[in-house]
């Protein structure tokens, strides 16, 4: 609980909120989207009746989860402005263009598309109708990508330099911002944890189907294709996983060294600690259970390289902290006025380390003339406490191998043709059906705490990013965040299992559980 | 395969009136939150005057933040 007046603690509260609850309904859209496609191209491959109905019936829940999730988004922007206007004023010529291009593609591709996929049924073609599906799982990712573009360069800002007569970071080049690597393996991980929920979701409803004997045609199909794309997804979240954490060991170590407990540079290749009790304070790790090697050879890919361990990268902060007072010293001459060839290759040749000398404004107001203790307390801020990442990260990694192993076994009693008979599996895979979306909310705890104390990784402590707002406005529009989005995930869950006690009968096709006395009726449908 | 009493199936049509409806008046609860909260933003199109970053970098006394105590 943030101090009732720490306006920094309430703005990241109140921005930590907001995202959490849009990421409940993004991640089914992302790849609820795709199984649509897949079922519809059967449909339009083979003309069986069934696959229109099942792209039919998860598109009537993929709707309802669209109509509440759209705009969840738009919150954020708000916040922006209003809560966060340094941070805004600093990133403004780099956000512009991916959040507006985020913008086109929500609003114009991903909803005209979604509009066209409810009321294009009777009015297209079969290939124009599977184009549009297509269109709108494009347009969701595409959607995605931009926003993560945004978010990975918060954590890797390149392709941008910092103009002291603007006070802002500029755009160098946006090819770099684009294909920034922590940008795009977080879009991968992130577009593929999407894929899991939404396969996780269609298995387990098909799989209550399956528990209840009903509409079984039906929902041996719509499992089957979810298993496959789950199974796909979840091997890929594990890979652009493993992917990620190479990338962080390059370009964020601190985060890495603080998820893993990296208290102490170790001789590599590190060991991986699997499992332990992070104590911030001492800094050791009590009751430590190691793997040998692993942590070097996932961060470094090498037999030789080094993972940093914390209590270094302190000492290599400090030292950037004092450089960045030297910064500070060297900006505060230009925007004195001297403009001289000589004052701006001083500040060019430190203003990597600006952001550094920042973090001493917590402490103080000249920054020039911070204390010894002063730079050792900034220097402890660069590091985030470890035990909040260290178990969300452990959490969101145990979760995505038990759902491999979900949709291994599933795969595998499928293709055996003994489904039915594992009720422990079906009833294994209703039980996970809430678990994805712990899963990646997790992880969104892993990335955005593990940036902390920064908004852009080395560039802008967040301390000094937010606005000068009255905690109780910012008590007020939490309180209306929080209760408008738990509004909406209620009547979200009320639709979505009223829509899924019904099943495909809420169709009114009379093929299905309840809609019609003639027996095997859902064998007529599967064999239409 | 069960053949129970039929669950009276909404139709299709009272689906799409919820959910218009809700949109509509997310739309509404959204607009109100702008206008109530986020409507005079500090800084707009993303951009604040330089001097004003200037005081807030140079001048302003340290912001309190227990946020990341260690």
């Amino acid at each position: 609980m943030p101090p009732l007046d720490d306006v920094v603690a309430l703005s990241r509260l109140q921005f930590a909120a907001t995202a959490l609850y849009h990421f409940l309904f993004v991640p089914l859209t992302l790849g609820l989207a795709w199984i649509l496609v897949i079922m519809e191209s059967v449909y339009v491959m083979t003309g069986r009746q069934i696959y229109k109905d099942m792209t039919q019936f998860w598109g009537k829940l993929f709707g309802i989860n669209f109509a509440m999730g759209v705009t969840t988004g738009i919150t954020m922007e708000f916040q922006f402005g209003t809560n966060w206007a340094y941070y805004s004023h600093y990133v403004g010529d780099i956000f512009g263009a991916p959040l507006a291009i985020e913008g086109l593609m929500a609003f114009f591709l991903e909803s005209t598309m979604v509009g066209l996929f409810f009321l294009g049924w009777n009015r297209l073609s079969k290939g124009k109708h599977l184009l549009v599906t297509f269109c709108v799982a494009l347009g969701s990712s595409l959607s995605a990508l931009w926003i993560l573009i945004a978010n990975g360069w918060m954590n890797h800002p390149v392709g941008a330099e910092f103009n002291f007569d603007t006070m802002r970071m500029e755009l160098v080049s946006i090819a770099d911002v684009i294909f920034n690597p922590v940008a795009q393996v977080k879009f991968v991980h992130t577009a593929a944890a999407g894929y899991v929920t939404a396969s996780m979701f269609v298995m387990g409803i098909s799989a209550l189907y399956l528990l209840k004997a009903r509409d079984v045609q039906f929902a041996l199909r719509s499992f089957a294709i979810a298993a496959a794309f789950g199974l796909a997804s979840t091997l890929s979240v594990i890979v652009l996983g493993d992917e990620s954490g190479y990338t962080a060991g390059e370009v964020n170590k601190v985060k890495l060294a603080a998820i893993e407990a990296a208290w102490d540079t170790e001789a590599a290749p590190a060991g991986l600690t699997l499992f332990g009790f992070p104590d911030d304070e001492r800094q050791v790790t009590d009751y430590a259970v190691r793997i040998p090697y692993v942590l070097g050879l996932i961060a470094t890919r090498s037999t030789d390289g080094q993972v940093t361990g914390i209590k270094e990268l302190k000492r290599e902060n400090e030292a950037r902290i004092r450089k960045g007072m030297q910064a500070y010293a060297a900006l505060l001459r230009l925007k004195g006025g001297d403009k001289s060839p000589p004052a701006r290759a001083a500040f060019d040749a430190l203003k990597g380390d600006l952001g550094y000398g920042l973090l001493l404004k917590k402490y103080t107001p000249n920054v020039t003339d911070a204390t010894e203790a002063q730079i050792k307390q900034a220097a402890n801020d660069t590091i985030p406490k470890v035990a909040p990442l260290f178990w969300s990260f452990r959490g969101m990694v145990f979760l995505g191998f038990l759902f491999l192993f979900i949709f291994g076994a599933s795969m595998y009693y499928l293709l055996r043709r003994k489904l039915a008979p594992q009720r422990w599996l079906l009833k294994l895979c209703v039980l996970a059906i809430p678990l994805p979306w712990v899963s990646i909310e997790l992880g969104w705890i892993v990335a955005e705490y593990g940036r902390q104390p920064w908004t852009i990784a080395g560039v802008l402590p967040t301390h000094l990013s937010v606005s000068s707002l009255s905690a109780g406005s910012l008590w007020f529009s939490l309180a209306g965040f929080l209760g408008f989005y738990t509004l909406l995930l209620i009547v979200e869950m009320g639709l979505m299992i009223k829509y899924a006690k019904l099943g495909p009968a809420s169709l009114h096709t009379g093929r299905y559980h309840g809609e019609t006395a003639l027996p095997h009726a859902d064998d007529h449908a599967a064999a239409a | 395969m069960d053949t129970t009493a039929p669950l009276q199936a909404p139709r299709r049509e009272r689906l799409a009136r919820i959910l218009l409806v809700t949109v509509a008046i997310k739309c509404l609860v959204l607009y109100g939150l702008w206008s109530t909260c986020f409507s005079h933003p500090q800084t707009r199109h993303m951009l604040l005057p330089a001097a004003e970053v200037e005081r807030h970098l140079f001048a302003a006394p340290a912001a309190p933040d227990s946020s990341n105590k260690k």
